[in-house]
This record gives structure tokens, C-alpha cells and sequence, in this order.
């Protein structure tokens, strides 16, 4: 079975190159191989139908809904101004608060281009007038961006959650502490950077402290967008709604607060908002099946047994299979989108977890936070471009402000591929021990 | 003429993948609302149509797409192609897609006429025919191949598969 599964393999990778879409191209491969395997013609497309039907990855659409409609404005200046109260004393305490009110954004949709969208064209206009140089805060929006994916709720975890079989819940908690400590790290090198007249402005704030009612006023602006996570994350841990009703409740709740109380849309954008979120959730689903289809040959066809034996022959540790994925998933990341990482690797990946007795929440993690360096790097790099679009920057410039964040970024990716607690401790602690 | 009758096609289009994705939001927050305020207004089926909306809207969705040729793909290598291999890889995509979406259509066919002939239905109360739903693979994959043929004969560019990978992530 190894070798039609190197053969598959040969001929995805020569159909991406090719430029084939990619749900097409992991679809012709799934069929191929299904139909070499004895399956008929009818079992193809009734497989497909069986995998789409599924209520968790009915939570992608809403996911999408909810970030298309709070990309609009409102909730993510209500956030920036809440924040900016905390930092504004702090030396560079501005990009600080940036940081701050992204990964609150975070929290309340799970999309890193959303977040890069909502709040660069917020904050980057205004730290650039401040002083803050231009690729400095390019490179810490952008990079503040990709907590949209590792904070919960984050549609890549779903995605994950799903093709993996791994509890959603659990892998949402487990984004939470990378996630701060992420954002921990990116406010630390702010710290470090701002000291350096080069970056930062010599003297940051010209506005007036803000009175009593001023921090009242602003805390209560922000307290319908505060809202959202607490209802959303406080259905699922309490139990009281599932994923997929949580994120119809996320995308209802940003539309009422985005219409109603920022007035970040009018009401006749609305459709045209649900139409964007379906088409663009049907390029995600599209792959997702078939993936599932290439999952269904790889469980079927005894390849899964295979690669566990191959592994075990040779002996791999299970730090070194990980650091070997995280290698190969940074060089994936240059020429393959998030989704597509995700979906191509996790069915292969999958078992030999299992036989290395790694978990399943844990390298979820690991690959969340190489799909966010594979936003940063280029050619493929998504924040950069959104970034670049929003300051009509080259993306050279984006990426010369990125590179120390990145470089912060990659440590942070060590501790957590080799330190498996810091992401098992917090859903284990809230959801009991782990059986995967 | 023919101009027209493919603007009001996408207009179709565009307002049944919108009306697929306002029918499933309202129904997930009416299954909320009915469990917690309501109970007694529950509905069983409820998940049944979000399902069948949502796939449906996809499969709208992924012609539309299609004729952008705005799929998500690497198109690294095709962008930096001279312009007579980049004509080929093309050609070839196409090929693949449309060799892929006829089986996948026909394929689907096979399911729905299955689903007819045994009377499969959802084990919801409303006991919906499932043909309903498989019927939109075959329509789904007719019009990718369809719309991706439409797609290149037209010279539709690819640049946009940045703008919906942005939306996607």
C-alpha cells in the first residue's frame, strides 16, 4: 500500500503544481486511488455526501459569517479604545494596546485575515501618525493577526477537530495559553523595540488623560463587543449549546451588535454579507470533502497500518517526528494555504500520532501555529498581502517588520512542540484528562 | 443576449447561496431559542435543513467560483510560467476539473437515482426524501465543469484566489 500511497502523493503534488484547485486535485487523487481499490462509481459520490453531512462542519459557515460581519469596523475600534485605557501609560503602549484588543478580536471570530483586516485598517493609520515606523507596525499588526486562528473560537481548529476526529472544546482550550503567551511575547519584543528611536516616537501620547466618565464611557462601548466571546465560549464550556449553534449564535450576536450598536454595516449589505460567507466557506468545505474522501481510501486501503509499521521500524522518537513536521510543515506553508496544509497532512500524519503516543490536541497546536508562520512567510503569506493592501506598502516592507516577530514566533513554536503542557494543561485541567 | 442571460444567472445564483446561508442561521438560533425558551416549539429536522441549505449553498457556490477561477490553489507556478507552458498547464487544469466534476456528477446521479428508487428519507419526523439532498452533487459538479470551461474560454483571471483565500483564513 506504500506504494500507491507514494503514488498519490506524486500525483497531488504534481496536480498543485499543475494549478489545479486544490479540492479538485485531492478529489481526482481520492477517486483514482478509491476506484484502484474496487469501490464503484456510486460509493464515490455517496461517501463525499456522507462526509459533507456533518453538523460540527456546519459551524464553519457561521464561523465565516460572524468574522464577515464584524470585518465592517465598530467592534474592533470599541476594543482598540478599551485597550488603549490598560496600556496608555506603558512606553509603546499603543502598539501594546493593539496587541491587546487583537487578541481580544480574537476571541470572538476565528479568522487570522479578518483580524489583520479589522484592525490594521483601524490601527495601523494611527500608530504610523503617532511616529511608530511604517514596517514596525506592518510587521506587529500582522503578526498580532494570526492569534485569529490559535485564540478561540479558530475555524482551522474545526477544520482540525474534524478530519481528526478530536474534540473541538478541547482543542479551543488549548489555543487559549499559546495564544497568550503569543501575544505575551509580541508585546515583550514592542517593549524592547520601542526603546529604539529608530521605531518608536520620542514622546508617544499627546492626548489628554481621560477623565472618570472618559474610562466609564469607553469601558461601556465596549462591553456589547466584550459580549460576544462570553456568551460563545460560555455556551460551549457550560454546555449549554454545541459548536456549530455557538457559531450561528457568534455570527447572529456580531450582526446585531455590527448593525445595531457600531453600525460597522447597513442593513442591505446584510445579504450580500451571507452570500460572500457561503462562497467563501464553500472553497473550505469543497476541500474538506474531499479530503475526507482521500481519508476514507488511506483508513480503507491499510496504508494507515502501514506508515505506523514503517515508523516503528524505524525507530523515530516522537520529538524528532515532530520536529521533521515542523520542518516540513513551514516549507508547505511557503507554497500551500492553511486549509490545504491541514487537509493534506493530518490524514497521513494521524496514525503514526497514535503509534508515537502523541496528542492529537497537541500537535493540533503545533500545526495551528505553523499555519500562522505560513501567513507571515512569503510567497503564500496572507497577512503580509492584507497588510500590505491596507498601507499600499510593498510587501518587502511588510516583511522586513515582520522578520523579528517571526523570529519570536519560531521559539515560541519550539517551547510548544517539545513542552507538550502548555497546551494539554489548561483543557485537561477544565475537561479532565485526554484519552488521545 | 447571451451577456444578459449570464448576469441574470448569477444573479440567481448569488441570491440562492444568500438564501441558503440566511435559512441555516435562522434555524440554528431558532434551535437555541426553542430549546431554552420554547421547548416546546423544538423542531427535530431543524439540523436536517441546515445541512441540506448549507451543502446546497456550497455547491451553488463552487460554480461560481469555478467561472473566477478562484478556487483555492497554488498558483505560484503558474503565475511565474512563460506564457505558452502557462496556456498548457491551463488546458490541463481544465481538463482535470472537468474529468473530475463529470464523474463526481455522474456519480451523483447514480445516488440520487438510488435514493428514488429505495425512498430514502432523513430519520427526522419530517422524514425529508434524501434524493433532495445528494441531488446537489450532480448539479453542483455539472456546473463547476460547466462554469470552469466558461471560466478560461472567457480569460477570467486567476488574481482573485488571493481575495478568497482572504476571506477564507
Amino acid at each position: 500500500m506504500i506504494v500507491e500511497g507514494v503514488l498519490g502523493l506524486v500525483g497531488l503534488f504534481a496536480l498543485l503544481i499543475l494549478g489545479v484547485p486544490i479540492f479538485i486535485a485531492l478529489g481526482a487523487v481520492a477517486i483514482v486511488l478509491l476506484l484502484i481499490e474496487g469501490n464503484s462509481v456510486a460509493g464515490l459520490g455517496q461517501h463525499l455526501l456522507d462526509h459533507l453531512n456533518s453538523p460540527t462542519l456546519m459551524a464553519i459557515p457561521f464561523f465565516v459569517m460572524a468574522a464577515m460581519f464584524m470585518k465592517g469596523g465598530g467592534i474592533a475600534q470599541a476594543l482598540f479604545d478599551w485597550a488603549n485605557l490598560a496600556f496608555r501609560r506603558v512606553r509603546g503602549g499603543l502598539p501594546i494596546a493593539t496587541v491587546a484588543a487583537t487578541a481580544l478580536f480574537a476571541a470572538i471570530n476565528g479568522s487570522s485575515v479578518a483580524t489583520a483586516l479589522a484592525m490594521g485598517t483601524m490601527a495601523v493609520p494611527l500608530l504610523v501618525s503617532k511616529g511608530y515606523r511604517r514596517p514596525f507596525v506592518l510587521g506587529l499588526t500582522g503578526t498580532a493577526a494570526t492569534l485569529g486562528i490559535l485564540i478561540p473560537p479558530s475555524l482551522p481548529l474545526v477544520v482540525y477537530g474534524l478530519i481528526s476526529e478530536t474534540s473541538v472544546p478541547r482543542l479551543f482550550l488549548a489555543g487559549v495559553v499559546p495564544g497568550l503567551l503569543q501575544a505575551l511575547l509580541i508585546a515583550g519584543i514592542i517593549v524592547v523595540r520601542a526603546r529604539s528611536q529608530r521605531t518608536a516616537p520620542a514622546a508617544e501620547d499627546e492626548a489628554p488623560e481621560p477623565d472618570q466618565r472618559g474610562i466609564v464611557g469607553t469601558t461601556v462601548w465596549a462591553i456589547p463587543a466584550l459580549s460576544v466571546p462570553f456568551v460563545v465560549l460560555g455556551g460551549i464550556y457550560g454546555g449549554l449549546v454545541t459548536i456549530t449553534e455557538a457559531a450561528a449564535l457568534s455570527a447572529i450576536l456580531a450582526l446585531l451588535v455590527t448593525l445595531f450598536v457600531y453600525r460597522g454595516a447597513m442593513p442591505r449589505e446584510v445579504p450580500g454579507l451571507i452570500r460572500q460567507s457561503v462562497e467563501s466557506t464553500g472553497s473550505i468545505m469543497l476541500i474538506v470533502g474531499s479530503a475526507l474522501l482521500l481519508s476514507h481510501w488511506i483508513a480503507r486501503s491499510g496504508l494507515a497500518a502501514d506508515l505506523v509499521a514503517a515508523v516503528v521500524d524505524l525507530g523515530l522518537p516522537a520529538w524528532l517526528f515532530l520536529l521533521i513536521m515542523n520542518v516540513t510543515l513551514i516549507l508547505l506553508g511557503m507554497i500551500l494555504e492553511g486549509y490545504s496544509i491541514t487537509l493534506i497532512t493530518v490524514p497521513l500524519t494521524l496514525p503514526i500520532l497514535e503509534a508515537l503516543e502523541i496528542s492529537r490536541v497537541h500537535y493540533g497546536i503545533v500545526l495551528i501555529m505553523n499555519i500562522e508562520l505560513a501567513m507571515l512567510t512569503p510567497p503564500i503569506g496572507l497577512n503580509l498581502f492584507v497588510m500590505a493592501g491596507i498601507a499600499r506598502a510593498p510587501v518587502g516592507e511588510v516583511m522586513r517588520g515582520t522578520l523579528p516577530f517571526l523570529i519570536g514566533m519560531i521559539a515560541l513554536l519550539a517551547l510548544v512542540t517539545f513542552y507538550s503542557p502548555i497546551v494539554t494543561f489548561l483543557p485537561d485541567l477544565v475537561l479532565g484528562p485526554a484519552t488521545y | 443576449m447571451a451577456k444578459a442571460l449570464l448576469n441574470a444567472l448569477a444573479r440567481v445564483e448569488g441570491g440562492a447561496i444568500a438564501l441558503c446561508g440566511a435559512v441555516a442561521l435562522a434555524l440554528a438560533c431558532y434551535m437555541v431559542l426553542a430549546r431554552y425558551v420554547a421547548p416546546g416549539l423544538r423542531v427535530d429536522w431543524a439540523l436536517d435543513v441546515i445541512v441540506m441549505v448549507i451543502v446546497w449553498g456550497v455547491m451553488i457556490a463552487g460554480g461560481r467560483t469555478a467561472r473566477h477561477q478562484a478556487h483555492i490553489r497554488v498558483d505560484l507556478f503558474l503565475n511565474a510560467a512563460p506564457p505558452r507552458l502557462r496556456a498548457v498547464m491551463t488546458g490541463l487544469t481544465l481538463a482535470v476539473i472537468v474529468a473530475t466534476a463529470c464523474l463526481l456528477c455522474w456519480s451523483g446521479i447514480l445516488v440520487v437515482e438510488e435514493a428514488i428508487r429505495w425512498d430514502e428519507r432523513s430519520s427526522s419526523t419530517w422524514r425529508i426524501p434524501l434524493w433532495i439532498y445528494y441531488l446537489c452533487l450532480p448539479v453542483g459538479m455539472a456546473s463547476i465543469a460547466a462554469q470552469s470551461i466558461y471560466g478560461v474560454l472567457a480569460g477570467r483571471s486567476s488574481d482573485h484566489s488571493h481575495l478568497w483565500q482572504a476571506a477564507n483564513e
